[in-house]
């Protein structure tokens, strides 16, 4: 999905209104990606704790972020064990 | 309704619209663009000044589609393309402004703006980034065109219809569907497609209080035909919804059909035979780039019960907001259904 050539273009700062804007959107796409990741992880059967390690956050933040957010459905470990 | 429950009205419905939104994105912050499509759907000025742009739903969900596409390329990603998402506002949690959202709220309150509707819409338009203007020039316009149409719209006074004069409370609103009226009768002319717009609603089939032999659910609604609707107890995550027993079971009777443009259903409870009796008017219109409703929702008493005059008089601002809550859920689950 990403092309090498992110760090250069990235770096490139001659237009930094635009570059600011994009980085912006970026930022909404990366949300979207890790709450759906997350939730996947929580519907393959990982725990909280496990979903934590892999995205190299603690415990507390992830279900502090995440536990109202994801799909009420999703059978999880209530306690942040 | 007086300018402060205007105000609250305008944020609740915005909001609401913004982050359903938000929500077929997987997203759970709604930012500014989410803002703008909230307002495509606004029924009243500020949406119409929108639409006649014209801008429609789907061509505004594109275009901010599209500009974020756009600006992640020229960092040289390319994102896959997303599948159109579902609203699952109503099944999932956690949702919340953006800053720069909240700052547009807040500055449509200051400065001689009353945080209604269209003062939202103008503080929207004048915000700094330029995400705003990159998304209105896709349909060639900027936000200097648009608010200039927006202030001379504001000067027009509005014509708030006189509520109907009806035994007990009733008010009125008007909702924006942004499907063509058509579809939309075909949707509300059958109550069966009840649990579709109205999520209090876990079942409904032919029948009546009277058991009487009902009519076969395949026949088409006529005036006079009855229906038995049962109250939902449960939210999708298991959590119980508490609803007074009495009041599990409602008779839907349809009082009025005539196509395409007035439906009125009466709503009475066989269990609470003492109960008000509700009279839900639906009134459709076809409109630039959708449909207009306008729903009326009244109480009549069943007895001639006597309120000392001071208690109905200060129980008042709870009816007119429990009521304009009823009907603004109402016109959001009709609307969900074509978004």
């Amino acid at each position: 999905m990403m092309s090498t050539k992110v760090a250069t273009i990235a770096a490139d700062t001659s237009d930094p209104r635009a570059g600011l804007r994009a980085i912006a959107s970026l930022r909404a796409l990366t949300e979207r990606l890790e709450l759906a990741q997350v939730e996947a992880g929580l519907r393959a059967g990982m725990s909280w704790p496990e979903v934590a390690d892999a995205l190299g956050v603690s415990r507390q933040a992830v279900h502090k972020k995440y536990s109202k957010k994801i799909d009420q459905s999703i059978p999880v470990a209530r306690r942040n064990a | 309704m007086s300018k402060l429950t205007t105000t609250l009205a305008d944020t609740h419905t915005i909001s609401l619209a913004a982050m359903e939104e938000a929500s077929r994105e997987g997203l759970r912050t709604a930012d500014i663009e989410h803002m703008l499509l909230a307002f495509v759907l606004d029924a009243g000025i500020a949406g119409q000044v929108l639409r006649s742009v014209p801008i429609t739903l789907d061509s505004a969900r594109a275009a901010v589609s599209d500009l974020h596409t756009e600006q992640l390329r020229s960092l040289g990603i390319h994102p896959p393309t997303q599948a159109a998402g579902e609203i699952v506002f109503h099944e999932t949690g956690g949702y919340e402004w953006s800053e720069r959202a909240l700052e547009v709220m807040k500055r449509s309150g200051a400065k001689g703006l009353n945080g209604d509707a269209p003062a939202m819409l103008l503080a929207l338009l004048d915000e700094p980034s330029g995400l705003i203007r990159s998304v209105l020039l896709k349909f060639d316009t900027s936000p200097e065109a648009v608010s200039a149409k927006l202030d001379e719209a504001i000067k027009i006074p509005t014509h708030t219809p006189n509520i109907q004069n009806s035994r007990g409370p009733s008010g009125s609103a008007s909702h924006f569907i942004a499907a063509p009226a058509d579809r939309v009768w075909a949707v509300l002319a059958d109550p069966l497609n009840m649990p579709k717009w109205d999520t209090s609603t876990a079942e409904i089939e032919r029948g009546t209080s009277a058991n009487t032999q009902p009519r076969s659910n395949e026949s088409a609604p006529t005036i006079g035909d009855t229906w038995i609707a049962r109250a939902r107890t449960e939210l999708p995550g298991g959590k119980r919804i508490r609803v007074k027993p009495a009041f599990i079971t409602r008779e839907v009777e349809l009082t009025e059909l005539s196509e395409p443009h007035l439906i009125e259903w009466k709503f009475t409870f066989p269990d609470a035979p003492k109960a008000n009796i509700r009279r839900i008017r639906v009134e459709i219109e076809p409109a630039a780039g959708g449909t207009q409703l306008r729903t009326t929702l009244s109480w009549e008493p069943r007895s001639a019960r006597k309120r000392a005059p001071g208690l109905r008089l200060l129980l008042r601002p709870l009816v007119r907001f429990s009521i304009w809550l009823q009907l603004s859920h109402l016109g959001d689950g009709i609307g969900r259904i074509f978004r």
